[in-house]
């Protein structure tokens, strides 16, 4: 019994691919490469497999990681040649490494990503860090956010959830944002994209920004024998 | 090309499941323009995960790709909230592999499964920028061509589309498409090249003929208008199935298709002769896939998608001449690779229950039975080769075997149909839940009976070609009626009650004229009619109102032996003698036997070998 990471990325059209039609791909694949995945026991048995944090319709990423367990061990490059040919483009494995999880999962020990929002905007370099600022400079930074139990969008205060933010604007402006993901806390980027236009002004439709998601950070137990520098 | 995928980012933000109109699916071809001489699109006109559940596509897809030079990408219709952004941000329709508008392609063909997705086929043609009517579009766009088996009359569609390929497809298709790249390195017009391809067999270009009809409305005659053009066009008829192009590792849809299985075509045809089936009539004669053959497709099919479920595809998967090797085969095949095998369309037949017997690991969730109709008399009538015993027969034998779900089809409207024909239909579910009742008495919780009525559209190439349909009104009188009769416990009835099957029966037997009708309620807003939330019979009703064409005139009027029929201009294979004098035997009750016992003179084998002619006869 072996437990494993993978590390892939979700570029170009395959950010359209849902949570769930992703799940079916990689499961698909396992079973297309005759990998020996393990399988839970129980009724309707299913590929020990997850991800460690699911990643929005829409959004980019080059920086997803999926754990699964096969029943014989495996070397790494076996695994990437048995894999790679068979995701669709877009879906990119940057590495697959063997790791003892034991108790725990990638799930368990996500607590933030960095994400990369763009859009276009007429507004300078200087004047975006201003309106930055006031937006973070507010006491509370109340948005709309999707409540788990009720599923209502409910007003709420997302100022602790944010771990930094910085802009830059090249060619389009560039919000980086690291900010709460996993189990304990967690922020989406739609609150924060949501609520700094409205405190903004700055009049953009949602389907002009872009996101993806730069870089997963877990807690210390997580280390990669790979240079996990996503960026 | 580069200005729609800026747009399209924009547009796939907005809409739900985006991944329909991506692309970029395992086992998606891409090749090269240097590869390329010819650009093709195969268009479904329905959504995605209806298209992609079709294994014709499948087929012509890998039949096209394998040949050089040739490109075959595909388009679908999209849903509604994405149809509205394309229109409104100026994105046209456009292939998935490599986001190229249709209208740069150098040809696009539908494929006609039923007559209900006409509209979306105009309604794509319109979402790709590419003007609807032939005479409207230029040399610089691409020539539209159609096929499936609703292209056996093709008549609504004549002024919409420059070419139809009648027939199997997976030679003619490709081979068309190749003569389209020769024409074109020689710089031929449209007219030069459809000239040259209208000698080819199978292929039916409408603008070579005149219509010339009678004052009653019909048809006098079909008058060929160029020499090149033959009087009637043969359909494409493939000699064998064996090797014809199937597809090994199909592409595996990126958003779940209705069905997500491995599919592999057993035999093409049939040998019952039901007198509404249209199949049965226009697949013949019935070509068999090898056993071997099978197992390597299935097997080969399998490991290259990781499929969860094999189907078997044929009109009635038991009449394969080794269905006993066949079945029991992939069942010891597909049970090591944890994938459950499904037999549809199995005649329940004693031999098939002998198989199903000896395959006591078969998954006994429901057992489909289609007695079509409900007394011996009206099963005669259609020559269902059905008696009231066999049903019985096997209904008891699957409750035995351990299924408790049994699902019955039955037609309302057949020719000769009365209201004691309906009461058939309550008694067999009478006696089907008495027999349950005498092999597991009280116990019968878990047994489900589902009766589900059809209504009856005559299809051209039947022997019923000729016949009247009902009236709506009579279809929903009949529906009250079994509604009555049928309100027994553990029984559901299923049935519709609009009136699209007048509308599939306009288009099943539409001359030129039902053009109009289709423009119209395209243009006043019709497309997916197939689906209830689009269908609009408003919209349908308004047409027939502005076009002022007389629905009766296409559905109940009852049309004499002697009329020219719209669809002569195509000859399926089967004599039109041979269709009349089933009709006229279904008129006297009398049955025509299986044609695997001896040949029943359909006029097939006047064109090819007919392979199981007579052999049940020893």
């Amino acid at each position: 019994m072996a437990d494993y990471v993978l590390k892939f990325t979700k570029t170009g059209y395959s950010k359209y691919i849902s949570h769930l039609d992703l799940m079916r791909l990689f499961s698909r694949s396992f079973k297309i490469a005759a990998l020996d995945i393990r399988y839970s026991q129980g009724y309707n048995p299913h590929p020990k497999m997850s991800f460690a944090q699911p990643l929005s319709l829409g959004y980019s990423s080059v920086s997803e990681y999926l754990e699964f367990q096969t029943v014989t061990e495996h070397t790494e490059n076996e695994l990437l040649s048995m894999l790679r040919p068979l995701l669709p483009e877009g879906i990119e494995i940057l590495f697959i490494e063997p790791m003892d999880l034991g108790k725990t999962s990638l799930a368990a020990e996500t607590v933030a990503a960095e994400f990369q929002i763009s859009f276009d905007t007429n507004a300078s370099q200087e004047d975006l860090a201003r309106l930055l600022e006031d937006y973070l400079a507010q006491p509370e930074i109340i948005a709309l956010k999707r409540m788990k139990k009720t599923k209502r969008l409910e007003e709420t205060d997302i100022k602790g959830k944010i771990r930094s933010i910085s802009v830059s604007k090249q060619e389009k402006a560039v919000m980086t944002c690291v900010l709460d993901q996993g189990s304990g806390s967690n922020l989406s980027p739609e609150p924060l994209i949501q609520s700094f236009m409205k405190f903004t002004g700055l009049d953009i439709p949602r389907w002009e920004v872009e996101v993806t998601r730069k870089r997963l950070i877990f807690t210390n137990r997580i280390q990669f024998r790979h240079i996990d520098n996503a960026l | 090309m580069s200005d729609i995928t800026a747009k399209l980012d924009k547009l796939l933000k907005r809409v739900e499941k985006p991944g329909r109109y991506i692309g970029g699916e395992v086992n998606s071809v891409r090749k090269t323009p240097e590869e390329t001489d010819v650009n093709f699109c195969f268009c479904f006109p329905d959504i995605y995960e209806i298209g992609m559940s079709y294994l014709g596509l499948q087929i012509l897809y890998k039949a096209v790709n394998d040949r050089n030079g040739l490109y075959c990408q595909r388009a679908f219709h999209p849903q509604e909230d994405m149809e509205d952004l394309m229109r409104k941000e100026g994105v046209p329709l456009y292939a998935l592999e490599t986001k190229t508008p249709l209208m740069d392609m150098d040809c696009v063909g539908f494929t006609l499964q039923y007559e209900m997705s006409y509209t979306s086929v105009l309604n794509m043609m319109d979402l790709a920028g590419i003007p609807v009517f032939s005479r409207d579009r230029g040399e610089d766009m691409p020539l539209m061509i159609a096929g499936g088996p609703c292209a056996s009359n093709p008549e609504p569609l004549w002024e919409f589309v420059d070419c139809f390929l009648i027939g199997d497809g997976e030679e003619a298709l490709p081979d068309f498409l190749e003569e389209l790249g020769r024409a074109k390195k020689e710089g031929l017009s449209k007219r030069d090249f459809l000239l040259r391809a209208c000698q080819m067999q199978g292929v039916y270009v409408p603008e070579f003929y005149d219509v010339e009809y009678e004052q009653d409305g019909t048809v006098r005659q079909y008058i060929p208008n160029v020499p090149q053009a033959p009087r009637t066009v043969r359909r494409n008829i493939l000699r064998s199935i064996e090797d014809a192009p199937f597809p090994v590792d199909p592409i595996i849809p990126m958003v779940e298709a209705v069905h997500d299985r491995a599919v592999v075509e057993t035999f093409r045809g049939c040998t019952r002769g039901c007198r509404f089936c249209q199949a049965g009539m226009i697949y013949r004669p019935v070509r068999e896939r090898s056993v071997e053959r099978i197992n390597e497709i299935a097997y080969r099919q399998l490991r290259n998608t990781g499929h969860e479920e094999l189907s078997l595809l044929s009109l009635s998967s038991s009449d394969h001449s080794r269905f006993g090797d066949l079945a029991l085969g992939l069942l010891y095949m597909t049970k090591p690779m944890n994938v459950s095998l499904s037999l549809p369309s199995l005649r329940m037949d004693k031999f098939a229950f002998e198989v199903l017997e000896r395959i006591q690991e078969y998954r006994k969730s429901s057992l489909t039975y289609a007695p079509e109709a409900g007394t011996q008399r009206l099963r005669d009538i259609i020559n269902k080769g059905v008696t009231d015993d066999d049903i019985y027969e096997s209904v008891r034998e699957a409750l035995t075997l351990g299924w408790n779900h049994i699902k019955l089809y039955f037609m309302d409207g057949l020719p000769g149909e009365t209201y004691e024909d309906l009461d058939g239909i309550a008694e067999i579910v009478r006696n089907i839940k008495h027999i349950n009742y005498e092999l597991n008495g009280g116990k019968t919780g878990r047994f489900r009976l589902t009766v589900s009525v059809s209504n009856f559209v005559p299809k051209p190439f039947t022997p019923f070609q000729w016949e009247s349909q009902d009236t709506p009104e009579s279809f929903r009188n009949k529906h009250n009626y079994l509604s009555e009769k049928l309100r027994i416990k553990g029984v559901t009835f299923n049935y519709h009650d609009d009136d699209t099957s007048a509308f599939e029966a306009v288009f099943a037997r539409g001359d030129r004229k039902t053009s109009r009708l289709l423009y119209s309620a395209w243009k006043l807003g019709a497309k997916l009619d197939g689906w209830t939330e689009h269908y609009r019979p408003d919209i349908w009703d308004e047409a027939f109102r502005v076009t002022g064409i007389d629905k009766d005139f296409y559905t109940t009027r009852k049309r004499d032996f002697d009329e020219v029929l719209p669809w002569d201009i195509i000859d399926c294979g089967v004599t039109k003698s041979f269709l009349r004098s089933e009709a006229e035997k279904a008129y006297r009750s009398e049955t025509t036997g299986d044609c695997r016992i001896k040949c029943r003179g359909c006029g097939i084998n006047r064109i090819v070998k007919c392979e199981t002619e007579g052999i049940l006869n020893g």
